[in-house]
Protein backbone atom coordinates (compact mmCIF):
# COMPACT_ATOMS: atom_id res chain seq x y z
CA UNK A 1 0.00 0.00 0.00
CA UNK A 2 1.03 3.58 -0.51
CA UNK A 3 1.38 5.37 2.79
CA UNK A 4 0.19 8.81 3.69
CA UNK A 5 1.67 10.51 6.73
CA UNK A 6 -1.45 9.49 8.68
CA UNK A 7 -1.34 5.81 7.73
CA UNK A 8 2.37 5.81 8.45
CA UNK A 9 1.73 7.19 11.94
CA UNK A 10 -0.89 4.51 12.45
CA UNK A 11 1.60 1.76 11.54
CA UNK A 12 4.37 3.26 13.66
CA UNK A 13 1.98 3.42 16.62
CA UNK A 14 1.03 -0.22 16.09
CA UNK A 15 4.69 -1.29 15.88
CA UNK A 16 5.58 0.64 19.03
CA UNK A 17 2.63 -0.94 20.86
CA UNK A 18 3.53 -4.42 19.65
CA UNK A 19 7.13 -4.09 20.81
CA UNK A 20 6.21 -2.66 24.19
CA UNK A 21 3.32 -5.10 24.67
CA UNK A 22 0.78 -2.38 25.31
CA UNK A 23 -2.53 -1.50 23.70
CA UNK A 24 -2.15 0.85 20.68
CA UNK A 25 -4.68 3.19 22.29
CA UNK A 26 -2.16 3.72 25.11
CA UNK A 27 0.42 5.12 22.70
CA UNK A 28 0.28 8.92 22.54
CA UNK A 29 1.66 10.00 19.12
CA UNK A 30 3.53 12.78 20.86
CA UNK A 31 4.56 10.77 23.92
CA UNK A 32 8.26 10.23 24.51
CA UNK A 33 9.19 6.55 24.05
CA UNK A 34 11.58 6.55 26.98
CA UNK A 35 10.08 9.04 29.39
CA UNK A 36 6.39 8.32 28.78
CA UNK A 37 6.30 4.76 27.52
CA UNK A 38 9.14 3.38 29.64
CA UNK A 39 11.06 1.99 26.67
CA UNK A 40 14.74 1.20 27.11
CA UNK A 41 17.55 1.26 24.56
CA UNK A 42 16.91 -2.32 23.47
CA UNK A 43 13.21 -1.58 23.00
CA UNK A 44 14.18 1.33 20.76
CA UNK A 45 16.47 -0.96 18.80
CA UNK A 46 13.78 -3.59 18.49
CA UNK A 47 11.23 -0.98 17.26
CA UNK A 48 13.79 0.27 14.73
CA UNK A 49 14.39 -3.26 13.45
CA UNK A 50 10.65 -3.86 13.07
CA UNK A 51 10.30 -0.58 11.14
CA UNK A 52 13.19 -1.51 8.85
CA UNK A 53 11.66 -4.89 8.03
CA UNK A 54 8.12 -3.59 7.53
CA UNK A 55 8.92 -0.36 5.69
CA UNK A 56 11.90 -1.62 3.76
CA UNK A 57 13.98 1.35 4.89
CA UNK A 58 17.43 1.60 6.35
CA UNK A 59 17.72 3.49 9.64
CA UNK A 60 21.15 4.51 10.93
CA UNK A 61 22.17 5.24 14.55
CA UNK A 62 21.89 8.99 14.07
CA UNK A 63 18.30 8.72 12.80
CA UNK A 64 17.42 6.26 15.56
CA UNK A 65 18.58 8.74 18.20
CA UNK A 66 15.98 11.20 16.85
CA UNK A 67 13.16 8.68 17.18
CA UNK A 68 11.72 10.06 20.40
CA UNK A 69 7.98 10.05 19.63
CA UNK A 70 5.80 8.06 17.19
CA UNK A 71 4.99 11.26 15.29
CA UNK A 72 8.67 12.14 14.90
CA UNK A 73 9.39 8.60 13.71
CA UNK A 74 6.53 8.73 11.18
CA UNK A 75 7.67 12.13 9.92
CA UNK A 76 11.29 10.94 9.50
CA UNK A 77 10.17 7.83 7.64
CA UNK A 78 7.81 9.89 5.47
CA UNK A 79 10.63 12.22 4.48
CA UNK A 80 12.91 9.30 3.74
CA UNK A 81 10.26 7.65 1.61
CA UNK A 82 9.61 10.88 -0.28
CA UNK A 83 13.26 10.95 -1.23
CA UNK A 84 13.22 7.35 -2.36
CA UNK A 85 10.10 6.55 -4.44
CA UNK A 86 10.94 2.85 -4.41
CA UNK A 87 10.11 2.71 -0.71
CA UNK A 88 6.74 4.43 -1.01
CA UNK A 89 4.93 1.34 -2.17
CA UNK A 90 6.26 -0.88 0.53
CA UNK A 91 4.86 -1.52 3.94
CA UNK B 1 29.78 -14.86 68.52
CA UNK B 2 28.93 -17.46 65.86
CA UNK B 3 26.57 -16.29 63.14
CA UNK B 4 23.55 -18.55 62.82
CA UNK B 5 22.06 -18.65 59.31
CA UNK B 6 18.37 -19.45 58.94
CA UNK B 7 15.83 -19.75 56.15
CA UNK B 8 13.17 -17.07 56.60
CA UNK B 9 11.33 -17.23 53.31
CA UNK B 10 10.46 -19.84 50.70
CA UNK B 11 8.99 -19.39 47.21
CA UNK B 12 8.38 -22.16 44.72
CA UNK B 13 7.16 -22.75 41.20
CA UNK B 14 7.02 -26.51 40.67
CA UNK B 15 5.09 -29.19 38.77
CA UNK B 16 3.14 -29.86 41.98
CA UNK B 17 2.16 -26.27 42.64
CA UNK B 18 3.45 -22.84 43.47
CA UNK B 19 2.98 -22.69 47.21
CA UNK B 20 4.85 -24.33 50.06
CA UNK B 21 1.64 -25.99 51.21
CA UNK B 22 1.02 -27.62 47.80
CA UNK B 23 4.64 -28.77 47.65
CA UNK B 24 4.45 -30.20 51.19
CA UNK B 25 1.21 -32.01 50.46
CA UNK B 26 2.61 -33.52 47.26
CA UNK B 27 5.85 -34.85 48.72
CA UNK B 28 4.20 -36.29 51.84
CA UNK B 29 1.17 -37.77 50.08
CA UNK B 30 3.38 -39.10 47.29
CA UNK B 31 1.43 -37.45 44.48
CA UNK B 32 3.75 -36.78 41.49
CA UNK B 33 3.38 -33.87 39.09
CA UNK B 34 4.57 -35.95 36.14
CA UNK B 35 2.31 -35.84 33.12
CA UNK B 36 2.17 -36.14 29.36
CA UNK B 37 3.97 -33.21 27.71
CA UNK B 38 1.48 -31.02 25.81
CA UNK B 39 3.65 -28.01 24.93
CA UNK B 40 5.27 -29.53 21.85
CA UNK B 41 5.17 -32.55 19.59
CA UNK B 42 6.81 -35.51 21.30
CA UNK B 43 6.13 -38.04 18.54
CA UNK B 44 9.85 -38.43 17.82
CA UNK B 45 10.84 -38.53 21.49
CA UNK B 46 11.16 -41.79 23.32
CA UNK B 47 10.16 -40.06 26.55
CA UNK B 48 6.86 -38.22 26.27
CA UNK B 49 6.31 -37.22 29.89
CA UNK B 50 7.79 -34.61 32.20
CA UNK B 51 7.33 -32.56 35.31
CA UNK B 52 5.56 -29.70 33.59
CA UNK B 53 4.38 -26.62 35.44
CA UNK B 54 0.70 -26.28 34.56
CA UNK B 55 -0.57 -23.60 36.90
CA UNK B 56 1.98 -20.86 36.52
CA UNK B 57 0.73 -17.28 36.45
CA UNK B 58 3.56 -14.81 35.77
CA UNK B 59 1.04 -11.96 35.46
CA UNK B 60 0.80 -11.88 39.26
CA UNK B 61 4.30 -10.37 39.34
CA UNK B 62 5.31 -9.40 35.81
CA UNK B 63 3.90 -7.01 33.20
CA UNK B 64 3.06 -8.13 29.65
CA UNK B 65 6.24 -6.54 28.38
CA UNK B 66 8.38 -8.26 31.01
CA UNK B 67 6.82 -11.62 30.18
CA UNK B 68 7.56 -11.02 26.48
CA UNK B 69 11.19 -10.12 27.23
CA UNK B 70 12.06 -12.78 29.81
CA UNK B 71 12.80 -16.46 29.35
CA UNK B 72 10.31 -18.90 30.88
CA UNK B 73 12.87 -19.89 33.53
CA UNK B 74 13.58 -16.27 34.43
CA UNK B 75 9.85 -15.66 34.81
CA UNK B 76 9.60 -18.63 37.17
CA UNK B 77 12.60 -17.41 39.17
CA UNK B 78 11.13 -13.92 39.57
CA UNK B 79 7.72 -15.27 40.62
CA UNK B 80 9.34 -17.68 43.11
CA UNK B 81 11.67 -14.91 44.31
CA UNK B 82 8.74 -12.57 44.90
CA UNK B 83 6.98 -15.28 46.90
CA UNK B 84 10.08 -15.90 49.04
CA UNK B 85 10.53 -12.18 49.72
CA UNK B 86 6.86 -11.80 50.65
CA UNK B 87 7.01 -14.90 52.84
CA UNK B 88 10.00 -13.50 54.71
CA UNK B 89 8.13 -10.23 55.33
CA UNK B 90 10.71 -8.35 53.27
CA UNK B 91 8.43 -7.46 50.36
CA UNK B 92 5.51 -5.32 51.35
CA UNK B 93 3.42 -3.35 48.85
CA UNK B 94 6.20 -3.46 46.29
CA UNK B 95 8.92 -2.10 48.58
CA UNK B 96 11.75 -4.23 49.90
CA UNK B 97 13.20 -3.61 53.31
CA UNK B 98 16.96 -2.93 53.11
CA UNK B 99 17.07 -3.86 49.42
CA UNK B 100 20.49 -2.27 49.12
CA UNK B 101 21.86 -4.98 51.43
CA UNK B 102 20.12 -7.94 49.82
CA UNK B 103 22.24 -10.12 47.53
CA UNK B 104 21.26 -12.78 45.01
CA UNK B 105 22.90 -16.06 44.14
CA UNK B 106 21.07 -18.29 41.71
CA UNK B 107 21.96 -21.72 40.39
CA UNK B 108 20.94 -22.93 36.95
CA UNK B 109 22.12 -25.88 34.95
CA UNK B 110 20.72 -25.18 31.52
CA UNK B 111 20.20 -21.41 31.72
CA UNK B 112 17.57 -19.79 29.52
CA UNK B 113 16.97 -22.85 27.37
CA UNK B 114 13.76 -21.74 25.68
CA UNK B 115 15.12 -18.34 24.62
CA UNK B 116 18.42 -19.70 23.37
CA UNK B 117 16.67 -22.36 21.35
CA UNK B 118 14.17 -19.89 19.85
CA UNK B 119 16.94 -17.45 18.92
CA UNK B 120 18.95 -20.04 17.03
CA UNK B 121 15.84 -21.46 15.39
CA UNK B 122 14.75 -17.99 14.16
CA UNK B 123 18.25 -17.22 12.91
CA UNK B 124 18.90 -20.44 11.06
CA UNK B 125 15.44 -20.86 9.57
CA UNK B 126 14.44 -17.23 8.85
CA UNK B 127 17.69 -15.26 9.26
CA UNK B 128 15.76 -13.34 11.90
CA UNK B 129 17.63 -11.48 14.63
CA UNK B 130 16.21 -10.18 17.90
CA UNK B 131 18.39 -7.78 19.90
CA UNK B 132 16.85 -9.19 23.07
CA UNK B 133 18.33 -12.63 22.41
CA UNK B 134 21.41 -11.98 24.54
CA UNK B 135 19.72 -10.50 27.65
CA UNK B 136 16.99 -13.13 27.45
CA UNK B 137 19.35 -16.03 26.87
CA UNK B 138 22.23 -15.24 29.19
CA UNK B 139 22.81 -17.72 32.00
CA UNK B 140 22.56 -15.04 34.67
CA UNK B 141 19.27 -13.59 33.38
CA UNK B 142 17.37 -14.82 36.45
CA UNK B 143 19.79 -13.34 39.00
CA UNK B 144 19.95 -10.12 36.99
CA UNK B 145 16.23 -9.66 36.69
CA UNK B 146 15.56 -10.50 40.34
CA UNK B 147 17.97 -7.70 41.18
CA UNK B 148 16.40 -5.29 38.67
CA UNK B 149 12.80 -6.14 39.59
CA UNK B 150 13.21 -5.77 43.34
CA UNK B 151 16.10 -3.28 43.51
CA UNK B 152 18.41 -5.79 45.19
CA UNK B 153 21.85 -4.20 45.32
CA UNK B 154 23.88 -6.67 47.33
CA UNK B 155 26.31 -9.09 45.71
CA UNK B 156 25.00 -10.85 42.62
CA UNK B 157 26.14 -14.23 41.43
CA UNK B 158 25.06 -17.06 39.14
CA UNK B 159 26.47 -20.54 39.50
CA UNK B 160 26.14 -23.34 37.00
CA UNK B 161 27.10 -26.83 38.11
CA UNK B 162 24.36 -28.78 36.33
CA UNK B 163 22.12 -30.71 38.74
CA UNK B 164 23.80 -29.39 41.89
CA UNK B 165 23.48 -25.71 40.87
CA UNK B 166 20.77 -24.84 43.39
CA UNK B 167 22.66 -26.45 46.27
CA UNK B 168 25.88 -24.67 45.30
CA UNK B 169 23.95 -21.38 45.21
CA UNK B 170 22.53 -22.01 48.67
CA UNK B 171 25.99 -23.00 49.90
CA UNK B 172 27.46 -19.78 48.51
CA UNK B 173 24.71 -17.74 50.18
CA UNK B 174 25.31 -19.58 53.45
CA UNK B 175 29.03 -18.71 53.33
CA UNK B 176 28.26 -15.11 52.34
CA UNK B 177 26.19 -14.60 55.50
CA UNK B 178 28.29 -16.78 57.78
CA UNK B 179 31.40 -14.79 56.87
CA UNK B 180 29.64 -11.50 57.60
CA UNK B 181 30.00 -10.22 54.02
CA UNK B 182 26.21 -10.07 53.57
CA UNK B 183 23.31 -9.77 55.91
CA UNK B 184 20.66 -11.38 53.74
CA UNK B 185 20.61 -13.35 50.51
CA UNK B 186 17.93 -14.46 48.07
CA UNK B 187 19.23 -17.80 46.82
CA UNK B 188 17.99 -20.85 44.99
CA UNK B 189 17.81 -22.67 41.72
CA UNK B 190 15.92 -22.53 38.46
CA UNK B 191 15.70 -24.57 35.30
CA UNK B 192 13.01 -24.62 32.64
CA UNK B 193 14.48 -26.70 29.86
CA UNK B 194 11.59 -28.89 28.80
CA UNK B 195 12.06 -28.24 25.11
CA UNK B 196 11.93 -30.75 22.29
CA UNK B 197 15.67 -30.62 21.68
CA UNK B 198 16.56 -31.02 25.35
CA UNK B 199 14.14 -33.92 25.65
CA UNK B 200 15.63 -35.69 22.63
CA UNK B 201 19.23 -34.99 23.67
CA UNK B 202 18.73 -36.19 27.25
CA UNK B 203 16.93 -39.21 25.81
CA UNK B 204 19.92 -39.98 23.58
CA UNK B 205 22.08 -40.15 26.72
CA UNK B 206 19.82 -42.98 27.93
CA UNK B 207 19.16 -41.45 31.32
CA UNK B 208 15.43 -40.79 30.87
CA UNK B 209 12.66 -43.14 31.84
CA UNK B 210 10.47 -44.12 28.91
CA UNK B 211 7.57 -45.63 30.84
CA UNK B 212 5.17 -43.20 29.21
CA UNK B 213 2.01 -45.15 29.85
CA UNK B 214 2.14 -44.44 33.60
CA UNK B 215 3.64 -40.93 33.97
CA UNK B 216 3.21 -40.78 37.74
CA UNK B 217 4.88 -44.12 38.27
CA UNK B 218 7.81 -43.87 35.86
CA UNK B 219 10.60 -42.65 38.19
CA UNK B 220 11.60 -45.40 40.63
CA UNK B 221 14.64 -44.38 42.68
CA UNK B 222 16.58 -47.26 44.27
CA UNK B 223 14.14 -49.82 42.87
CA UNK B 224 15.71 -52.63 40.85
CA UNK B 225 13.45 -51.92 37.85
CA UNK B 226 14.40 -48.21 37.68
CA UNK B 227 15.12 -46.88 34.20
CA UNK B 228 16.02 -43.22 34.72
CA UNK B 229 14.46 -39.86 35.47
CA UNK B 230 12.06 -37.49 33.76
CA UNK B 231 12.80 -33.81 33.20
CA UNK B 232 10.97 -31.34 35.38
CA UNK B 233 10.85 -27.55 35.33
CA UNK B 234 10.64 -25.02 38.11
CA UNK B 235 12.22 -22.44 40.37
CA UNK B 236 12.79 -22.55 44.11
CA UNK B 237 14.02 -19.46 45.97
CA UNK B 238 14.88 -19.03 49.64
CA UNK B 239 15.73 -16.07 51.82
CA UNK B 240 18.75 -16.80 54.00
CA UNK B 241 19.71 -14.47 56.80
CA UNK B 242 21.12 -14.22 60.28
CA UNK B 243 18.80 -15.65 62.95
CA UNK B 244 18.32 -12.51 65.01
CA UNK B 245 17.62 -10.43 61.92
CA UNK B 246 14.78 -12.80 60.96
CA UNK B 247 13.44 -12.91 64.50
CA UNK B 248 13.52 -9.14 64.77
CA UNK B 249 11.24 -8.85 61.76
CA UNK B 250 8.87 -11.56 62.89
CA UNK B 251 9.67 -13.63 59.82
CA UNK B 252 8.94 -17.36 59.75
CA UNK B 253 11.99 -19.48 60.56
CA UNK B 254 11.93 -22.74 58.64
CA UNK B 255 15.22 -24.09 59.90
CA UNK B 256 18.90 -23.41 60.23
CA UNK B 257 21.53 -23.91 57.56
CA UNK B 258 24.47 -25.38 59.44
CA UNK B 259 26.71 -27.08 56.92
CA UNK B 260 27.80 -27.09 53.32
CA UNK B 261 30.35 -29.27 51.59
CA UNK B 262 31.31 -29.66 47.98
CA UNK B 263 33.75 -31.71 45.96
CA UNK B 264 34.70 -32.62 42.42
CA UNK B 265 34.91 -36.19 41.21
CA UNK B 266 37.85 -35.40 38.92
CA UNK B 267 36.86 -38.57 37.16
CA UNK B 268 34.41 -39.07 34.30
CA UNK B 269 32.15 -36.48 32.73
CA UNK B 270 28.84 -38.28 33.32
CA UNK B 271 29.52 -41.43 35.37
CA UNK B 272 29.29 -40.69 39.10
CA UNK B 273 31.99 -41.74 41.54
CA UNK B 274 31.71 -42.98 45.11
CA UNK B 275 34.54 -41.01 46.67
CA UNK B 276 33.46 -37.60 45.27
CA UNK B 277 30.03 -37.66 46.97
CA UNK B 278 31.67 -39.11 50.12
CA UNK B 279 34.06 -36.17 50.26
CA UNK B 280 31.20 -33.70 49.85
CA UNK B 281 29.13 -35.34 52.61
CA UNK B 282 32.15 -35.53 54.93
CA UNK B 283 32.96 -31.86 54.31
CA UNK B 284 29.35 -30.87 54.94
CA UNK B 285 29.39 -32.69 58.28
CA UNK B 286 32.69 -31.03 59.17
CA UNK B 287 31.27 -27.65 58.19
CA UNK B 288 28.28 -28.31 60.49
CA UNK B 289 30.67 -29.39 63.26
CA UNK B 290 28.76 -32.61 63.82
CA UNK B 291 29.54 -36.28 63.47
CA UNK B 292 27.86 -38.70 61.07
CA UNK B 293 25.83 -40.11 63.98
CA UNK B 294 23.92 -36.82 64.29
CA UNK B 295 22.18 -37.07 60.90
CA UNK B 296 18.59 -38.29 61.20
CA UNK B 297 17.59 -38.14 57.53
CA UNK B 298 19.27 -38.00 54.13
CA UNK B 299 17.42 -36.61 51.13
CA UNK B 300 19.17 -38.43 48.32
CA UNK B 301 20.06 -37.12 44.89
CA UNK B 302 18.16 -40.28 43.85
CA UNK B 303 17.75 -39.77 40.13
CA UNK B 304 16.61 -43.34 39.46
CA UNK B 305 19.42 -43.95 36.99
CA UNK B 306 21.15 -47.28 37.43
CA UNK B 307 24.53 -45.69 38.17
CA UNK B 308 23.52 -42.79 40.41
CA UNK B 309 21.44 -44.83 42.82
CA UNK B 310 24.04 -47.56 43.08
CA UNK B 311 27.01 -45.23 43.67
CA UNK B 312 25.07 -42.91 45.96
CA UNK B 313 24.05 -45.90 48.08
CA UNK B 314 27.69 -46.95 48.37
CA UNK B 315 28.83 -43.40 49.18
CA UNK B 316 26.21 -43.09 51.94
CA UNK B 317 27.14 -46.48 53.40
CA UNK B 318 30.82 -45.53 53.56
CA UNK B 319 30.12 -42.06 55.00
CA UNK B 320 27.73 -43.45 57.62
CA UNK B 321 29.32 -46.82 58.46
CA UNK B 322 28.03 -47.06 62.02
CA UNK B 323 24.31 -47.02 61.41
CA UNK B 324 21.60 -47.01 58.80
CA UNK B 325 20.20 -43.51 58.25
CA UNK B 326 16.71 -43.16 56.70
CA UNK B 327 17.00 -42.10 53.06
CA UNK B 328 14.43 -40.88 50.54
CA UNK B 329 14.24 -39.19 47.16
CA UNK B 330 11.47 -36.77 46.20
CA UNK B 331 12.51 -36.55 42.54
CA UNK B 332 9.67 -38.84 41.36
CA UNK B 333 7.30 -36.12 42.60
CA UNK B 334 8.75 -33.14 40.72
CA UNK B 335 10.85 -34.79 38.03
CA UNK B 336 14.45 -33.70 37.78
CA UNK B 337 14.24 -29.91 37.79
CA UNK B 338 18.07 -29.75 37.67
CA UNK B 339 19.11 -26.52 39.43
CA UNK B 340 15.68 -26.13 41.00
CA UNK B 341 15.65 -29.71 42.32
CA UNK B 342 18.60 -29.27 44.64
CA UNK B 343 16.93 -26.20 46.16
CA UNK B 344 13.55 -28.00 46.39
CA UNK B 345 15.22 -30.92 48.13
CA UNK B 346 16.76 -28.56 50.66
CA UNK B 347 13.22 -27.32 51.34
CA UNK B 348 12.25 -30.99 51.83
CA UNK B 349 14.85 -31.47 54.58
CA UNK B 350 13.74 -28.24 56.25
CA UNK B 351 10.18 -29.60 56.30
CA UNK B 352 11.37 -32.96 57.64
CA UNK B 353 13.14 -31.19 60.52
CA UNK B 354 10.19 -28.93 61.21
CA UNK B 355 7.46 -31.57 60.97
CA UNK B 356 9.35 -34.55 62.39
CA UNK B 357 8.35 -36.57 59.39
CA UNK B 358 10.32 -37.92 56.43
CA UNK B 359 8.75 -37.72 52.95
CA UNK B 360 8.69 -41.06 51.14
CA UNK B 361 10.34 -42.32 47.97
CA UNK B 362 7.38 -43.17 45.79
CA UNK B 363 7.24 -45.90 43.14
CA UNK B 364 9.67 -48.21 44.94
CA UNK B 365 8.76 -51.66 43.65
CA UNK B 366 11.66 -54.10 43.73
CA UNK B 367 14.55 -54.58 46.11
CA UNK B 368 17.97 -54.18 44.56
CA UNK B 369 20.92 -55.90 46.27
CA UNK B 370 23.11 -52.99 45.16
CA UNK B 371 20.78 -50.48 46.82
CA UNK B 372 20.41 -51.67 50.38
CA UNK B 373 19.89 -48.63 52.59
CA UNK B 374 16.99 -47.83 54.89
CA UNK B 375 14.84 -46.21 52.17
CA UNK B 376 11.63 -44.64 53.37
CA UNK B 377 9.22 -46.11 50.84
CA UNK B 378 5.82 -47.02 52.22
CA UNK B 379 4.47 -43.58 53.02
CA UNK B 380 6.01 -40.88 55.19
CA UNK B 381 7.84 -41.85 58.38
CA UNK B 382 7.27 -40.04 61.68
CA UNK B 383 10.55 -39.57 63.52
CA UNK B 384 12.42 -36.83 65.27
CA UNK B 385 14.71 -35.07 62.77
CA UNK B 386 17.21 -32.72 64.37
CA UNK B 387 19.78 -32.71 61.59
CA UNK B 388 19.13 -33.64 57.96
CA UNK B 389 21.37 -33.74 54.93
CA UNK B 390 20.57 -33.15 51.25
CA UNK B 391 22.72 -34.63 48.48
CA UNK B 392 23.05 -33.10 45.02
CA UNK B 393 25.43 -34.52 42.46
CA UNK B 394 26.00 -33.42 38.89
CA UNK B 395 27.32 -34.29 35.48
CA UNK B 396 30.86 -33.02 35.40
CA UNK B 397 31.36 -34.42 38.89
CA UNK B 398 30.38 -31.37 40.95
CA UNK B 399 28.90 -32.60 44.23
CA UNK B 400 27.19 -30.35 46.77
CA UNK B 401 25.75 -31.31 50.15
CA UNK B 402 23.79 -29.13 52.57
CA UNK B 403 22.98 -29.79 56.21
CA UNK B 404 19.93 -28.31 57.94
CA UNK B 405 19.07 -28.24 61.61
CA UNK B 406 15.74 -27.89 63.34
CA UNK B 407 15.48 -24.55 65.09
CA UNK B 408 14.95 -25.12 68.80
Amino acid sequence: MQHTLDTLLERVTAIVAENLKIDPSAVNPDGDLIDDLNADSLDALSITMSLQVEMGVSINDEQMAQFRTPRKIARALWEQMQGDPQKVCQG
Amino acid sequence: MTTRVVVSGIGLVTPVGSSLEEFRRAIYSGKPGIREIQDFDTSRCETKVGGTVTEFNPHSVLTNKEIFRLDKGTQMAVVAGAAALRDSRLLDNGAIEDASELGTVIGTGTGSAHSVEQSYCAFFTQRKIDPFSIPMGMHHAAASYLSIKFGLRGSGLTVSTACSSGAVALGAAFHEIKSGRSRRMLAGGVDASLTRTHLEIWGSMRVLSSQNEHPERCMKPFSRNRDGFVIGEGAVMLVLEELESARGRGAPIYGEVVGYGCSSDASRITAPSVDGPMMAMTRALRSAEIGAESIDYINAHGTATYLNDKTETEAIKRTFPQRSVPVSSIKPITGHMFGASSAAEFVAILLACQLGEIPPTVNYEQEDPECDLDYVVAGPRKTSVRYALSNSFAFGGHNAVLVAKRVE
